[in-house]
């Protein structure tokens, strides 16, 4: 699978096959992260956040790969372990040998990523069966009637009003955290 | 429904891209006119996004645990999974009674070992860490033991629901339970009563009781041999191919995944057996090694305890590490801890005295007593090479650096445990953490509890050694190596340490003896200029009194070298002289009058030179030059300034120099008159002070000044020279004893000049 068929995929929305492929591009991460004084949990980490902002990059109709996905995500787990390395090394207090510069700057929409997270944790909130409710529905793509048969309501109507009071519950709770 | 829901749905459909032109029309309008709404669209919108972002996360994690296990089917090269067997707890399932004969759906007890367990993800999307690595490995898998009867399970697996799954017989498998458990099944994993391989497809019943309300409901317990367990979760699994119950492949290895939300000391994977009475005893507890996590080693504290607040409590930068290191790495063993052994004899001795002609013969010392000769035979006398009593700094420079980095050295349980290494007091435990980076901590940390005589120590490492740390995995040939670069380097270390040091002492007692002597010169040279002054103005003033008195000078006065005696020759005007000589020596105003009434009157006037911020200078000297006199004169000091009392008869020009590191400053007076006067020195350079001196006195006169100034910069800088080390030594003999914290020789410390032998 090339880069533009992997591209393609993660688009269409189906995208656990292409993100397991995606995977192959692991080891090299691994060496980085754990060669700068991380261990493997790192760079776990740091791989998967560095897939989680190529695949919500692409999303974006105005985003233009210009090197190999290899490439990219390399340099955004590069920039990102580096960043890290500060935030901890600025707790210990002493300074580290300075990194050379990485090669991808990436932007982090800061205000954006915090909605996000704002929005997170107000979804973690909302109680278990709500999220799996909103999950079978956004993630898995599920059809109302397969929802209630999963989740033990009645009808597809019922499930559907679930639903938007679960999102009421939601928008609350956000609604909260933001004042 | 209430229309606050019909909003949301509305809005949802909008986000999703499903309204049709004329609602998409409608829908714009309200957003553009109705602030709350728009609102209420931006959070459901950010909603959006927090659950896409949160699909997407799981989807990543899953496609990273799919990548985990494959790649580790693939590694084995069978299409089996990994070196590691199951294990974890295992639950015996039976449904019937003891009278039947075994029903071919018995469920064999897969013997157990120990678990790779790495990072675990939850189906929350959080991390969580659990670090139990055991790749040892493994007795291949015993075929099924007999089944005991114990019904009380059928009641506990009753009350547990059961998940099920579908999975094709002939590929490898993941799959992951509600409760997070992620097993990986190989292909070909299950076989017939026959023991030949099924094909198709395959039901899987997993049932698991991964949390204790669940464990303690379903009656499931925790007990091996009597003891009560704490547990980490338990499952049970039945594989079936249309009713019909299948056997494990006994050549088929599975891998699980247990999360847990911590790891806990201790924790050891347990067999479970089948009791009469329908419990399960847990036995063949295998305790599970943790892998460490290495961190940077220059992150890492490697110095003694107390150490660097004692650097900054001396008033130096303890911030700057390279000083602070080579503050450290300054102090050596070698010195201090002189010992000599006999290669055959392996005696030890304190020390050696040579004895004999050309010191063929030597005498060992041990402990202050002479050891026979014939004890110490002297051609195998050897000089011990740095044993140190805990921790030698070279040691410590030897390993705090990347060579060492990702091995068992640069993890915090060393940084721990070298803590201790420091305080015992005992040489060769570093040695043995550094020569062992292929042992886990706690077979290391058990060696030197053996080694150890403080019963606290003793007892310090035991503990570190229950701890169970394991090691950083480190490839087997780079222990070789590190061994050896540990040792060669403490050596080299250790002895550019001494060289430099000794080197250091050696230029500073030249440096010393140095001083001394140029100082005595100056001190012969000053007395010499003082006396020939004296004698010149003597003479100057002599003459002058007695023309005053309309007299001959006697010549037979001799103006002798002592000042304060005069040797009496003669009779007649030996009393001018007298008051002459008198008045010079207090430099006042001489008057006298003869018998005959004439007066011989010299007068002294006093100058007085205030120098402004006189303070800002380390040395200020000003001196008063003359056609007259034989040399400069030196103006005496006070506290703000100088003062002297000028003669009449002498035309003098005043020269003010002050001192302040390189630089100088300056100020004069031509024909300086007596009174007081207020200065400030301007800044000059030291071709500029030397013109100036060459236009206000004579060609010698400038010598001397120069000479003079020149000395004055030698003392200042000797001063400062003899302050600094007295700094050093007295920050060398604090800091000493944090470094060598065993050290029972109190009274060497500051110099570390090598040992003389005893006597």
């Amino acid at each position: 699978m090339n880069d533009d068929r992997i591209i393609a995929i993660l688009k269409s929305g189906r995208r656990n096959k292409a993100l397991v492929r995606l995977y192959r591009y692991y080891p090299k991460v691994e060496k980085l992260v754990c060669s700068r004084g991380g261990n493997k949990a790192d760079a776990q980490d740091i791989f998967q956040e560095s897939l989680i902002i190529f695949c919500e990059r692409i999303q974006n109709e105005s985003f233009k790969l210009t090197s190999a996905i290899d490439t990219y995500l390399y340099g955004v787990c590069r920039f990102l372990w580096s960043n890290e390395l500060k935030k901890r090394n600025r707790r210990t207090g002493l300074a580290i040998p300075i990194e050379e510069q990485p090669a991808e700057e990436v932007e982090v929409d800061q205000e954006r990523e915090e909605k996000i997270q704002k929005a997170m944790s107000a979804l973690a909130q909302i109680g278990a069966r709500c999220l799996e409710l909103l999950k079978l529905f956004y993630y898995q793509s599920l059809k109302m009637e397969e929802i209630a048969e999963a989740m033990g309501l009645s009808s597809a109507k019922v499930a559907r009003n679930q639903k938007y009071k679960c999102l009421e519950r939601a928008k609350l709770k956000l609604k909260e955290e933001q004042h | 429904m209430r229309p606050e829901l019909e909003m949301i749905a509305l809005i949802e459909r909008y986000l999703l891209k499903e309204l049709d032109e004329a609602d998409m029309r409608e829908f714009d309008k309200r957003f553009e006119s109705n602030s709350t709404f728009r609102q209420e669209v931006e959070l459901q919108r950010q909603l959006m996004d927090g659950i896409n972002r949160l699909s997407l996360k799981i989807s990543v994690q899953k496609a990273g645990k799919i990548y985990k296990w494959t790649k580790l089917a693939w590694q084995a090269g069978l299409g089996l999974l990994g070196a590691a067997v199951v294990a974890a707890a295992f639950v015996i399932f039976t449904n019937r009674s003891t009278e039947e004969a075994p029903a071919p759906d018995t469920h064999p007890i897969v013997p157990m070992d120990s678990v790779v367990v790495d990072t675990i993800y939850t189906p929350e999307g959080d991390t969580q860490m659990v670090k139990t690595v055991v790749p040892k490995t493994t007795p291949q898998a015993e075929s099924p033991k007999p089944i005991k009867e114990v019904s009380r399970w059928i009641e506990a697996g009753r009350y547990i629901p059961s998940q099920n799954f579908e999975i094709r017989a002939d590929k490898g498998n993941v799959i992951e339970t509600k409760g997070g458990l992620v097993m990986a099944i190989p292909a070909d994993a299950f076989v017939d009563e026959n023991g030949s391989p099924i094909s198709g497809a395959i039901q899987l019943e997993v049932k698991e009781a991964l949390d204790p309300v669940t464990i303690i409901k379903a009656g499931l317990s925790t007990v091996s041999n009597g003891d009560l367990l704490e547990t980490g979760g338990m499952f049970y699994i039945n594989a079936t191919q249309a009713g019909k119950s299948l056997q494990m492949d006994p050549k088929a290895k599975m891998l699980v995944e247990i999360p847990t939300d911590s790891t806990l000391e201790g924790m050891q994977l347990f067999d479970g057996e089948g009791t009469e009475d329908g419990r399960i005893n847990w036995v063949r507890p295998q305790p599970q090694e943790q892998y460490l996590s290495a961190v940077n080693i220059h992150q890492l504290d490697f110095y003694p305890p107390t150490f660097r607040r004692r650097v900054a409590r001396s008033g130096l930068d303890a911030t700057d590490k390279p000083f602070v290191d080579s503050l450290f790495y300054s102090f050596t063993c070698e010195e201090m801890y002189e010992r000599y052994y006999d290669e055959r004899t392996q005696l030890r001795f304190d020390n050696v005295r040579e004895e004999g002609r050309r010191g063929r013969r030597r005498r060992a010392i041990d402990d202050g007593e002479w050891v026979q000769a014939e004890q110490a035979d002297s051609a195998y006398i050897r000089r011990d090479p740095a044993v140190c009593p805990g921790v030698n700094p070279s040691n410590i420079r030897a390993i705090w650096n990347d060579r060492f980095q990702n091995t068992n050295l640069s993890t915090k349980e060393f940084e721990e445990r070298l803590k201790y290494i420091y305080q015992s007091c005992k040489d060769g435990i570093l040695d043995l953490y550094v020569n062992n980076l292929d042992l886990p901590f706690y077979k290391v940390d058990s060696m030197v509890a053996l080694r150890m005589t403080d019963k606290k120590m003793i007892r310090r490492f035991e503990r570190f050694s229950k701890r169970r740390d394991g090691r950083v995995k480190v490839e087997d040939a780079l222990v070789g190596q590190l061994s050896a670069y540990y040792s060669e380097k403490s050596r080299i270390f250790e002895a550019a340490a001494n060289k430099t040091i000794r080197e250091y002492w050696a230029e500073q007692r030249r440096l010393d003896t140095e001083a001394t002597s140029r100082r005595i010169a100056y001190g012969v040279k000053e007395r010499k200029r003082n006396l020939e002054n004296y004698q010149k103005e003597l003479n100057l003033n002599l003459d002058e009194a007695y023309r005053q008195l309309g007299q001959d000078r006697p010549r037979n006065i001799v103006a002798s070298n002592r000042r304060y005696r005069f040797p009496m020759r003669s009779t007649g005007w030996k009393n001018v002289d007298r008051y002459v000589i008198s008045s010079l020596n207090s430099r006042t105003t001489l008057n006298y009058t003869s018998k005959d009434g004439r007066k011989a009157v010299i007068e002294y006037e006093e100058l007085r030179v205030k120098v402004d911020e006189l303070e800002s200078y380390d040395r200020v000297n000003a001196y008063l030059v003359t056609k007259e006199l034989y040399s400069f004169m030196r103006m005496r000091e006070m506290r703000d300034g100088f003062r002297e009392n000028l003669n009449e008869l002498i035309e003098y020009n005043m020269v003010c120099v002050g001192f302040n590191g390189d630089e100088r400053g300056f100020f004069s007076v031509e024909q300086v008159e007596p009174g007081k006067i207020d200065i400030a020195l301007g800044s000059i350079s030291n071709t500029e002070l030397e013109n100036s001196l060459a236009s206000l006195c004579k060609q010698r006169d400038k010598n001397d000044l120069l000479e003079d100034l020149a000395y004055q910069s030698f003392e200042i800088a000797d001063a400062q020279r003899r302050l600094y080390n007295n700094e050093i030594r007295q920050i060398r003999r604090v800091l000493y004893r944090t470094v060598f914290r065993c050290s029972s020789i109190t009274d060497r410390f500051g110099d570390q000049i090598p040992a003389r032998s005893r006597r």
